[in-house]
């Protein structure tokens, strides 16, 4: 009898704990996963454009340097007197390699310089060189990649350079963040 | 006991619920527009670093134009009279702006930024404009101008160019 009792009250008990209805388990399981899956789309959009965002900045910085550092030696050259290779009586050089323009100048110190691309073996990037006499040295990060460096020497008049480059971040191909400038910087130099 | 106390559980409201996700929400588009708007900026920074060295090479184009007038010893402001001019990077003497458009930057075929041309257009827009406050100096605003998600920016160079040199 006493087990009857209890086997009575065990299932009593167990039909009034209703579960849920199959609709009821679809529709929540599918509002889960739409929103599962926006959220994690958003996340993924913003970390993208987070990454877009840094890209972008440290190739907008390597070039703010590039044309700080470059300006002002271009703009102090001095006439070359024949100690640097080049035209003797010119004060800009203009020759080529294999990864772009190169520009070659007497500077205000009597370093005879030189501005060219060169290919950096650790990291394969194709990075901005200055030669300075027998010093040389790369002045854009390993992380960025600078191609199409091309410098148009006008000697006409007063001598005038234009510099243009295109610099890119090395990163996903989504996130290159492709920058080109132009600028033109005319000599200082007045004898 | 134990059986009714689970019974009693009663979930969230609907209001409740409601309310959650309101405040939730805030905080997500609070920190997505947060983002949202560094990149936007970050875009702007981009423009303006292109734009602000294509309005450097305008004061230097004309900056080469008075020292080859030192050169040439002809006055120092010849071609440089007052008014609105457009010039290229390869160009050895201003040229008067007709209209706003003369302006309108172009790529060449080498990628250089060029006044006209039948290249592509860019969205970068550059005028120079001399003014003659006396007879021994101008002064040079270089003036790039550009369009981005619908809103206007400019950048404005300004360099005073004097006749210091006696050649």
């Amino acid at each position: 009898m006493i087990t009857k009792i209890r086997n009575n009250k065990i299932i009593k008990n167990r039909k009034s704990y209703s579960g849920f209805s199959l609709i009821e388990v679809l529709v929540s399981v599918s509002l889960f996963v739409i929103i599962i899956m926006s959220a994690t789309e958003i996340f993924r959009l913003v970390i993208d454009g987070q990454r877009n965002a840094i890209a972008s900045q440290n190739v907008q910085e390597s070039l703010k340097y590039f044309f700080e550092v470059t300006g002002k030696e271009v703009r102090m050259a001095i006439k070359n007197d024949g100690s640097c290779p080049g035209a003797v009586g010119e004060i800009f050089n203009f020759s080529t390699n294999s990864y772009g323009d190169v520009l070659s100048f007497k500077n205000y110190y009597g370093e005879c310089v030189t501005y060219q691309l060169a290919l950096d073996l650790p990291s394969n990037t194709q990075r901005f060189q200055i030669v300075r006499d027998s010093n040389s040295g790369f002045i854009s990060p390993r992380k960025i990649q600078l191609s199409d460096l091309k410098f148009v020497v006008n000697n006409t008049g007063q001598p005038i350079v234009t510099i243009r480059v295109q610099a890119s971040a090395l990163d996903d191909s989504r996130f290159q963040s492709q920058l080109e400038i132009q600028t033109s910087i005319a000599s200082r130099f007045y004898k | 006991m134990k059986i009714k106390n689970l019974k009693n559980k009663s979930g969230f409201t609907l209001v409740e619920i409601l309310a959650v996700l309101f405040v939730v929400s805030l905080g997500m588009i609070g920190v997505l527009s947060l983002i949202i708007q560094n990149i936007k900026g970050q875009n702007i920074n981009k423009n303006s670093i292109v734009a602000y060295q294509l309005a450097q090479e305008g004061v230097e184009l004309v900056r080469k134009v008075r020292d080859t007038n030192w050169k040439n010893s002809t006055p120092f402001n010849q071609n440089l009279g007052e008014g609105k001019y457009y010039m290229s990077y390869s160009d050895e003497t201003p040229n008067i702006l007709a209209t706003e458009d003369n302006g309108n930057l172009y790529k060449d075929a080498d990628d250089f930024y060029v006044h006209g041309g039948g290249a592509s257009q860019t969205n970068f827009n550059r005028i120079i404009e001399i003014t003659a406050p006396n007879t021994h100096s101008i002064i040079v605003h270089s003036i790039v101008s550009w369009t981005e998600h619908n809103q206007d920016y400019s950048y404005v160079l300004e360099a005073s160019l004097f006749d210091w040199l006696n050649p």
